[in-house]
């Protein structure tokens, strides 16, 4: 399926606070008109294009389910649209944080036709299809990487509401046609919904019947920073990406192009440290946007993009910015508006606007912000993007910048029964309260009562991920005592049914303990890998093996193992691929503590 | 007289510039807002120099942190402080290898360079184009271990600002040496990018006599190093550069002019060529610069004996 040619205004004006906005008559600029069809309001403006496109646009994303429904409201997405069979209409489903949209274009006829039959597919889910399509999910779901932008929210949200969507869709494990029924009832009603249409009027032939519900309001986000910003953690290499959450201004979009070019002019002109270096602005719900900056380097140059960032970044905010910088940015806003058709473009985010209850973006009142903005303004929204700031990092640490870790350990672990793990100096602890893994270098704690998501498997592994995106693999293989029995009785008994997702594993994937390497790394590796390594040796030999995310390293040993029999030069190459292997897995541990 | 006490004042570093002597003094009387004033009528090499010597005065720290908090925010004061940070640092850390310093002593050594850091990265935001802020921080990010690209960024902006910086360049030919994580190959077109270009009588490329010391010191000193050091290829390097930078008729004396002359000398001197190492210990004259003469012990006692050899050559003095 494609989708469609819109290309929604992305730059933005000041909300007022309140989010009182009214179904009956949407606070709209004058190039969108309005009306209604079976109580779902429509925004409409015609455009020049010998096609018509329409937009059903819900209140409902991955943000507002949690980590046992993950995929939830994909998968209504999927389900809705199995019906319309229209080869000659392009249509897709598009499911974001905050919103789920069904895109069509084609003739006025094909566009109705296809809306009626999301509609009505919606009225009534075609839920036999579940099992299909959640296999045509998971596919979906492989072909997506972990990306930066998904570890990004992860740590800054943790498992919960913003940090949703950069979990996998774990819920397909474990929902059934009821919970889907129960969903589709409460987020895809009328009253959640709004429809746009590039039409001069409201077309004949529209059904769009659909339950009564009621306006849900944008989730309240969640923070896993609890110790407080700017932070920094290692991620992918690769690139650095630093984001924060800013309040939704044409200041704060005036700033990203400023950063833009900033960046790039420090990062690719002046030293060629980075091929793409960028900053985006991005409204994330009535009130704030986010602003992120990246920029991708190779290996041998990523410390420099980092160290460039973080400069770049400071110049603007407490040093000089040229009235000439917020000036070209000023150009390309009223650029954005200086196009054909600029109704039309406009009603994708009109139409979230009107949903979130903000009024939508009046392209006048929005030009007359951007006007209005000066110099100092562009200043306070880097100060205010510095001091909520989270940086990603490739390698190495960023507290030289001014910066705190984000949370690597849970600030305490729980009492309860003791299982040493059969390797390392670790140990699982087991109480009436949650899991506690106890390292050398502090706890991993997820509580049941913040149980995000269980994973079960058949053979009695257990992971369990917090609200707070930290987890704990309670693998009976790997400590010492520890029996299926044993976590029947005191994790499965704790732990609310409906957070728990069954799974099967391959028994070669079930993991064992493995002997520590014993030599060290030779000192030439430089002592920074030196001190990495040390670390690792301590704990990581086991750790990677605890958390699933890590079987390629386990399947690397395996096969080492095989292909290098006992001999001494194998043994040695043995040794420091484990030591590699430790040390990456251990930074990825760091770094992704919350890996889904 | 211990050994160390001797070095100090043998390498007294103010002996250098008697005429920034009124720095030191207005430093050591608490006199910030005098020594603001006197800094900032320097500039260049001088005012390099005047920042490293002043980092090292006793009781600077508490004066020059409570006039900084008072509001006022000189430049050159800020990058005073940051100096400063870095001699503490070194302090903690001693110059002891790697492996001799203790977990401890590397926390507060990094601890140090962090608050050197913290000063000089909003320094450089508020004032890209000061030099001396950049040249500290190419320091710092090899102490902190930020990696090579990043001090090779920094060492760009003092590139940006002046290509032929020596005192700079010095510093960040230290992050591309292997012990740094660097390799041979790096260090020597780093050289080469310091002499392709650099006008005559500039000591941008007097960044190669600090190369081969690092290489007869990873020779192992010694016979193996003078072997190194007395390569056809090696001696005439170092005579051309001693031709181009400390005895070009352009060369216009500073204090880093003794920094050259002293690592002339001792690549000569250790190459057992005392009559070449001669001129170098006589234009050094009683304002010797300690250099790299720390590397085989104790700095004091290794220059006066190869001085003396040196000098001997040509009849003594």
């Amino acid at each position: 399926m494609t989708g469609t040619t819109d290309a929604p205004v992305t730059t933005d004006a000041t909300r007022p606070a309140d989010a009182g906005g009214s179904v009956a008559s949407p606070d709209v600029p004058d190039l969108i008109s309005t009306g209604e069809v079976d109580g779902i309001p429509v925004l409409h403006a015609p455009w020049r294009e010998n096609h018509v496109t329409g937009g059903l646009v819900f209140r409902v994303g991955q943000a507002d389910e949690t980590l046992a429904t993950r995929g939830i409201t994909h998968l209504v997405e999927h389900l809705a649209l199995f019906g319309p069979d229209l080869a000659e209409t392009r249509h897709n489903g598009v499911t974001s944080d905050i919103t789920t949209v069904f895109h069509v274009s084609g003739t006025l006829e094909e566009v109705v036709d296809h809306l009626n039959q999301v509609c009505a597919a919606l009225r009534d889910l075609p839920v036999h299809r579940i099992e299909t399509e959640k296999e045509i999910l998971r596919t979906e779901e492989a072909g997506r990487h972990g990306d930066a932008a998904r570890t990004m929210r992860i740590e800054r949200y943790g498992a919960s509401t913003y940090g949703l969507p950069g979990y996998a869709e774990l819920g397909l494990g474990r929902i059934g046609p009821s919970e889907v029924r129960d969903w589709a009832r409460s987020r895809f009603t009328r009253d959640n919904a709004v429809l746009f249409l590039t039409t001069d009027a409201v077309p004949e032939g529209l059904d769009l019947r659909l339950p009564q519900g009621r306006r849900h309001p944008a989730p309240v986000p969640s923070s896993a920073l609890s110790d407080g910003t700017p932070a920094f953690f290692r991620g992918a290499e690769g690139g650095a990406v630093l984001d924060a959450v800013v309040p939704r201004s044409a200041a704060a979009s005036l700033f990203a192009q400023v950063a833009g070019r900033a960046l790039f002019r420090d990062l690719r002109q002046a030293g060629g440290y980075s091929y793409r270096p960028d900053a985006e602005y991005a409204p994330r719900d009535a009130h704030s946007a986010l602003i992120t900056l990246s920029a991708d380097a190779l290996p041998d140059k990523q410390d420099a993009v980092v160290g460039g960032l973080v400069d770049t970044l400071a110049r603007l905010r407490l040093g000089t910015i040229e009235p000439a910088e917020v000036e070209a940015a000023k150009e390309r806003a009223r650029k954005t508006y200086d196009v054909p058709d600029l109704g039309a473009r406009m009603l994708p985010q009109a139409c979230v606007d009107v949903l979130l209850g903000a009024p939508a973006l009046d392209p006048q009142r929005h030009l007359a912000e951007v006007e209005a903005t000066t110099v100092e303004d562009v200043q306070t929204v880097a100060r205010e993007v510095w001091e909520g700031a989270l940086l990603q990092v490739p390698a190495r640490d960023a507290d030289w910048a001014g910066m705190v870790p984000a949370p690597r350990w849970s600030g305490v672990s729980v009492p309860g029964t003791a299982f040493p793990a059969e390797e390392g100096r670790v140990t699982l602890r087991v109480g009436a309260d949650g899991v506690s893994l106890v390292t050398p270098d502090g706890p991993v704690t997820v509580r049941f009562a913040e149980t995000a998501v269980m994973i079960a498997y058949a053979d009695g592994g257990r992971v369990l991920t917090g609200l707070d995106g930290f987890r704990v693999a309670v693998e009976p293989t790997l400590f010492r005592g520890l029996t299926p029995e044993d976590v029947f009785r005191l994790v499965d008994a704790r732990v609310p049914a409906h957070l728990v997702v069954p799974r099967t594993r391959d028994p070669q994937r079930v993991p064992q303990p493995q002997p520590q390497p014993v030599s060290r790394p030779q000192p030439d590796l430089g002592a920074r890998l030196l001190r990495i390594g040390n670390a690792a040796l301590s704990v990581a030999g086991w750790v990677i093996l605890a958390f699933l995310g890590f079987f390629v390293v386990t399947v690397a040993f395996g096969l080492l193992e095989g292909a290098v029999g006992r001999s001494l030069t194998g043994l040695w190459l043995a040794t420091m691929v484990l030591i590699a292997g430790g040390v990456v897995a251990w930074r990825v541990i760091r770094r992704r503590r919350r890996r889904r | 007289m211990s050994a160390p006490t001797q070095s100090r004042r043998m390498f007294d570093p103010w002996a250098r510039v008697p005429h920034l002597t009124h720095l030191r003094d207005a430093a050591v009387s608490g006199d910030i807002a005098g020594l603001s004033a006197a800094l900032d009528s320097l500039e260049g090499d001088e005012l390099s120099f005047a920042i490293h010597v002043l980092a090292d005065v006793d009781g600077l720290e508490a004066r020059l942190t409570s006039y900084l908090a008072a509001g006022n925010e000189p430049p050159v004061l800020v990058a005073l402080l940051a100096a400063h940070h870095l001699v503490e640092g070194g302090r903690i850390r001693t110059a002891a290898r790697a492996d001799h310093v203790s977990a401890a002593q590397f926390e507060g050594f990094h601890a140090r360079l962090r608050r050197a850091e913290g000063l000089l990265l909003e320094l450089c935001a508020r004032r890209g184009e000061f030099l001396p802020a950049w040249e500290i921080r190419v320091t710092v990010a090899r102490g902190l271990e930020l990696g090579a690209s990043e001090g090779r960024r920094r060492y760009d902006r003092v590139r940006a600002l002046d290509p032929w910086y020596y005192p700079a360049q010095a510093a960040f030919l230290q992050q591309v040496c292997p012990k740094w994580g660097g390799s041979w190959q790096a260090a020597h077109a780093f050289v080469a990018e310091c002499r392709d270009g650099a006008p005559p009588g500039t000591l941008s490329p007097a960044v190669g006599v600090d190369l081969h010391l690092e290489q007869w010191v990873a020779a192992g000193g010694g016979r193996s190093g003078m072997h190194y050091l007395r390569q056809p290829a090696v001696l005439e390097d170092l005579r051309t550069t001693a031709m181009a930078t400390v005895w070009h008729p352009d060369h216009v004396p500073g204090p880093s002019t003794a920094t050259v002359h002293t690592g002339l000398a001792q690549a000569f001197a250790l190459a057992g060529m005392p009559a070449l190492a001669a001129p170098h210990f006589r234009a050094l004259g009683d304002a010797p610069a300690e250099g790299s003469w720390g590397y085989t012990g104790d700095a004091a006692g290794e220059y006066q004996k190869y001085r003396a050899v040196a000098l001997g050559t040509e009849g003594g003095r």
